[in-house]
């Protein structure tokens, strides 16, 4: 992916330009709102990356700008303190989704990966049927099997293994899964979610066969049939 | 808080005010009697001097008249009188040596009187009057009898009861005026108490309320808002001081962190070296949290999300929370009881639920046995929010302290766990809602309230 990163503090930018492309992404950085801006607007990125709190030109004017313009790039905000009022502005201004310092470097990977999933999917039909190995899900008749088996489960525990097939291969992480299965904004300090998983794991990994629910250490899960 | 009228009536007189609700009137109606009381003995003796006077001066009259005309004499000055005052006040009686009446006014000798004695007497009559005079033996042996009814005992007894209907009249009125009083008083102190008492909560902006009279209450009053406002500023200052600190501990943490992260990445690490980066960086982690909090908490208190507020489900967010929670607790072989009815409050969907974040996990992880989380309805349309645990008790007097900053009830309990900002943050988040909350002892286990303002009035300011 291309990425464009508007951050004025050089120290975070430099963390966040090296984990970027430790993890095969491009990376321009803008140092200001304007620079940010202009390079947002001149040359074509795949997702922007954009702190809240910026010199010359502020972070949520530069997206507006952006949105206004019909530059439909995804953009990730970053923003100092995650308070309601700030994710609120954030969201209505545009951006696709939204992350408070200090954050960590796999969420930031996570939700980019999640966005890029979701630029893509955008121009297909809605799925009815998610599959992932031999587990296969059907969202009409809200069932799941796992090859020749029938797979019961809550209706949470649904949702939560609908949203790891349709990341599936793609480590996604606790609250983002918070957001999208409970739909509440803010990082779960407990294994709450873990518990969650494992017994979701519980009736998908069945005895015998090869695990597809992976645990992502500092990061979260991953849902796929190879262990990588 | 009604203080418990252990000692009856010992503490009912314990209050000055009832002390001084009593000595009013009892002082007043003893100044009183005082002052009156010699009257009263002088107005007597005058009387008596009177009736003595009286008698005297009709004896000697008559003592003339039996000197010069004899017993015959005396008889016709008897009946002259008579005749010429048909007064009941003056009395006279001739009587043989039997006691048998020859003239005079009384129809035979009273009662009680000794006919053979020369003497002044004083005696009741029946119909409640007082006879007083004097008795002579004549030489032929008849009894004179000279008195006069004496209206001492019929003032006396007109004064006795005025005296009392008087002193009843000044209690009375003295107890009204004097309860009216303390009563007044009263109403000021304990609403001074009751604003002091919300000072004590933790309502630090809380001031005490003054009268429009500037007395010696307002005075104190006075004096002590002043000294809440010094506390306010110290509190405040501490705040600030700790919002600063988190706030500019960010930055080289957030560096700390990012550096550990980056040497955990680097390929050439070893195994053992990497787990103990990882192992750092939860740390670092951990403490960004705290500070993360920390900072939140100074928001919410300075009041950054008042227009925010919309009208919520909060038996939704409840439900969710449960539903969130419900396996973790599984886990532990604990179970969420939920008690739910339906509630709508003015507040924020994602705070509230971190209002019931912390309070299961504070629940799960400092107390024992199921948790009752419930949710009642208020006469007023707002909501109760209740979350219990059965658990060890938490020490009376640490329960005021539960949502302070940094506060931990035992130091033995997981400190490791939490750094004592959750239920401050907890407080901080039902106070931006206008409510209020309160940590009880349940009995076993701590109990704690939230309560909400209603939701109907729907978005507010936006």
């Amino acid at each position: 992916m291309k990425i464009l990163l508007v951050e004025d503090d050089a120290q975070q930018a430099g963390y966040i330009r090296k984990g970027l492309q430790e993890a095969g992404h491009t990376v321009d950085v803008a140092a200001d709102g304007r620079d940010g801006l202009f390079l947002a607007t001149t040359a074509s990125f795949d997702a922007i990356v954009l702190d809240r709190m910026l010199p010359r030109v502020d972070g949520l004017t530069v997206l507006r700008t952006l949105r206004a313009s019909r530059i439909a790039t995804p953009v990730v905000v970053l923003s100092a303190l995650g308070e309601v009022d700030d994710r609120v502005a954030g969201l209505r201004a545009g951006s696709d989704d939204y992350l408070v310092k200090p954050f960590a470097l796999s969420e930031l990977l996570a939700r980019l990966d999640a966005l890029q999933r979701r630029g893509n999917g955008r121009a297909e039909a809605e799925q009815t049927r998610l599959q992932t190995a031999d587990l296969e899900m059907d969202l009409l008749r809200r069932s799941v099997s796992r090859g020749a088996t029938r797979i019961e489960l809550k209706p949470k525990e649904f949702r939560l293994l609908e949203f790891l097939l349709r990341h599936s291969g793609q480590v996604v992480t606790r609250s983002m899964l918070l957001e999208a299965v409970w739909d509440y904004h803010f990082d779960p300090q407990t294994n709450v979610i873990d518990v969650h998983i494992s017994n979701l794991r519980a009736k998908i990994d069945l005895p015998g066969l090869p695990p597809l629910i992976h645990t992502v250490r500092g990061a979260g899960y991953r849902l796929g049939g190879d262990a990588a | 808080m009604p203080r418990e009228r252990a000692g009856g009536l010992r503490a009912w007189f314990a209050s000055p005010f009832h002390r001084f609700a009593v000595a009013l009137p009892a002082a007043i109606a003893l100044i009183v009697g005082a002052l009156f009381y010699p009257l009263f003995i002088e107005a007597e003796a005058h009387i008596r001097e009177e009736v003595q006077a009286a008698i005297e001066f009709e004896i000697a009259g008559l003592e003339a008249h039996f000197h010069e005309r004899g017993l015959a004499g005396l008889r016709d000055a008897l009946q002259r009188r008579i005749e010429i005052s048909p007064d009941r006040a003056a009395v006279y009686l001739l009587a043989d040596r039997d006691g048998r009446a020859l003239a005079g006014n009384l129809s035979q000798w009273p009662a009680g009187v000794s006919a053979n004695d020369e003497a002044w007497f004083h005696v009741a009559e029946a119909d409640g009057e007082t006879l007083e005079g004097r008795v002579f033996i004549l030489f032929g042996g008849e009894r004179l009898l000279v008195g006069r009814r004496s209206p001492l005992e019929a003032f006396q007894r007109n004064m006795t009861a005025r005296l009392w209907w008087s002193a009843a009249l000044i209690i009375l009125v003295a107890g009204v005026i004097g309860g009216r009083f303390m009563q007044h008083l009263h109403r000021r102190l304990a609403r001074l108490a009751a604003e002091a008492g919300r000072i004590q909560e933790g309502h630090l902006a809380q001031r005490l309320s003054l009268s429009a009279r500037g007395d010696e209450l307002d005075a104190l009053a006075e004096r002590f808002n002043s000294a809440f406002d010094e506390i306010e500023r110290l509190v405040d200052a501490a705040k600030h001081v700790s919002s600063a600190i988190a706030h500019d501990m960010r930055r080289p943490l957030i560096a700390l962190r990012n550096a550990i992260d980056e040497a955990r990445r680097s390929p050439g690490a070893d195994p053992a070296l990497r787990t103990q980066l990882e192992g750092l960086r939860d740390q670092t982690e951990e403490l960004l949290r705290t500070f993360s909090a920390l900072l939140s908490l100074a928001r919410i208190e300075a009041g950054a999300l008042g227009p925010l507020l919309q009208a919520v489900n909060l038996t939704e967010i409840v439900r969710d929370a449960i539903d969130l929670y419900e396996p973790l607790a599984a886990s532990q072989g604990r179970a969420l009881n939920p008690r739910l009815a339906p509630a709508c409050v003015r507040g924020d969907r994602d705070l509230l639920f971190q209002v019931l974040q912390n309070l299961i996990e504070n629940a799960l992880k400092h107390g024992a046995g199921d948790i009752d989380i419930g949710v009642d309805t208020l006469p007023d349309g707002g909501a109760r929010l209740t979350v219990r645990d059965h658990g060890e008790a938490v020490a009376a007097a640490d329960l005021p302290h539960l949502f302070e900053r940094f506060f931990r009830a035992d130091s033995s309990r997981s400190a490791a766990e939490g750094a004592g900002i959750g239920l401050a943050l907890v407080r901080g988040i039902a106070e931006a809602h206008g409510g209020s909350i309160r940590a009880t002892d349940a009995r076993p286990g701590l109990c704690v309230e939230i309560l909400l303002a209603p939701g109907r009035r729907g978005v507010e300011k936006s």
